[in-house]
């Protein structure tokens, strides 16, 4: 079992992060390439990491803005797809992720991940987008769970449609476990009858992170985000210790932080003493 | 049901979360326009509370194009 860090391009993550480091805390990274396609040179240390972590199979690709399960074929996802193929000649990933839903449509090239509706098509359309990652990436692709969800069946169908997306490919599920507490939280399902919903046995990289509660009007309750902008909840850490004992194929934990959020040098201590509280979880 | 009928609701969804109001509100509007009918119990399922949480994350997170940062309808 490895255990690693979500890497951020900002000096603030590198400030706060090289500690870990230092000390021999990060066995993989997970770097989200498509952040800086076209749009930002990479910093000469992160360019250094992916290719030192590279170089051991220990580097993770994962993406954001594919927009999987996008009605529509557009330009963007010939233009991701040609983004992945050149990612993967420079630099050496163990695997590539993206999220299961999508994330713009029409006037919107870019949203928070949002659920889509259970049903042949969608089944269909992800399977196909899926094929077209593994023909760009030539090396095993998997799919993470939202934490957004407009129903109660968004979160009760996913497992299940995780397994029928992934199935033709023998594609593997990495299971966010900040996502999964916060569709719990926010839909009244059990945390760990939710988590049985999904097909375990995919189960080969596991997310933690923390996040925060909004007040929406509507609800009587806080709702939970996965905003990546604090400590990881003790429920999370125990979820943690579950998903260690269920899922026999988990070969990667990496820790999720945004950069700007560990701007402030007081952050990195508790930053850096959560990290190592997890990292001592899956030692 | 088509890809095709799929991307004309999510336009819509995405449309109506950018514009906010109350969850139901919200909800209402979904329901009430044809591009919702081939999933029409869907989202007659959504959680006021939930889609007031997901327009709050879509409008924080969203880019829009040309057209409609320029003022034309979705």
């Amino acid at each position: 079992m490895k255990f690693g860090l979500s890497i951020m391009p900002e000096d603030s993550f590198a400030n706060a992060a090289f500690p870990l480091f230092d000390l021999g805390m990060v066995d993989v990274v997970e770097w989200s390439f498509d952040v800086a396609w076209g749009v930002m040179d990479r910093p000469q240390w992160l360019d250094a990491l992916l290719e030192d972590y590279g170089a051991t199979g220990d580097l993770i690709g994962h993406g954001v803005s594919y927009s999987l399960l996008d009605g529509r074929d557009t330009p963007r996802h010939d233009s991701w797809l040609k983004w992945l193929r050149a990612e993967v000649a420079t630099n050496r990933y163990r695997w590539v992720s993206e999220h299961v839903g999508f994330i713009g449509s029409d006037s919107f090239s870019f949203s928070a991940p949002l659920p889509v509706p259970v049903c042949d098509e969608t089944i269909e359309l992800g399977q196909r987008r899926v094929q077209a990652m593994v023909e760009a990436a030539g090396c095993p692709i998997g799919l993470e769970n939202l934490a957004t969800t407009l129903t109660i069946s968004d979160a009760r169908d996913q497992g299940r449609f995780l397994e029928d997306v992934l199935k033709p490919t023998d594609g593997f599920v990495l299971l966010d476990l900040h996502n999964l507490w916060a569709q719990s939280v926010n839909t009244g399902l059990d945390a760990y009858e939710l988590a049985d919903t999904y097909p375990l046995d995919r189960v080969k990289e596991l997310h933690v992170s923390g996040g925060s509660w909004s007040q929406p009007a509507s609800a009587t309750r806080p709702v939970r985000r996965d905003t990546h902008d604090d400590l990881v909840p003790e429920e999370v850490r125990t979820l943690l210790k579950w998903a260690l004992q269920r899922c026999t194929n988990v070969e990667v934990v990496i820790y999720e932080r945004l950069g700007p959020t560990v701007a402030d040098p007081a952050t990195h201590g508790p930053y850096r003493d959560d990290v190592a509280r997890i990292r001592e979880l899956v030692a | 049901m088509s890809t095709n009928a799929l991307a004309a609701y999510q336009a819509r969804l995405l449309a109506v979360l950018f514009e906010g109001s109350d969850g139901a509100t919200m909800r209402e509007l979904l329901l009430q326009m044809p591009e919702s009918e081939p999933w029409r119990t869907y989202v007659s399922e959504f959680d006021p509370g939930l889609v007031e949480v997901a327009a709050e994350l879509m409008r924080t997170w969203a880019v829009v194009q040309p057209a409609l940062q320029d003022g034309a309808k979705p």
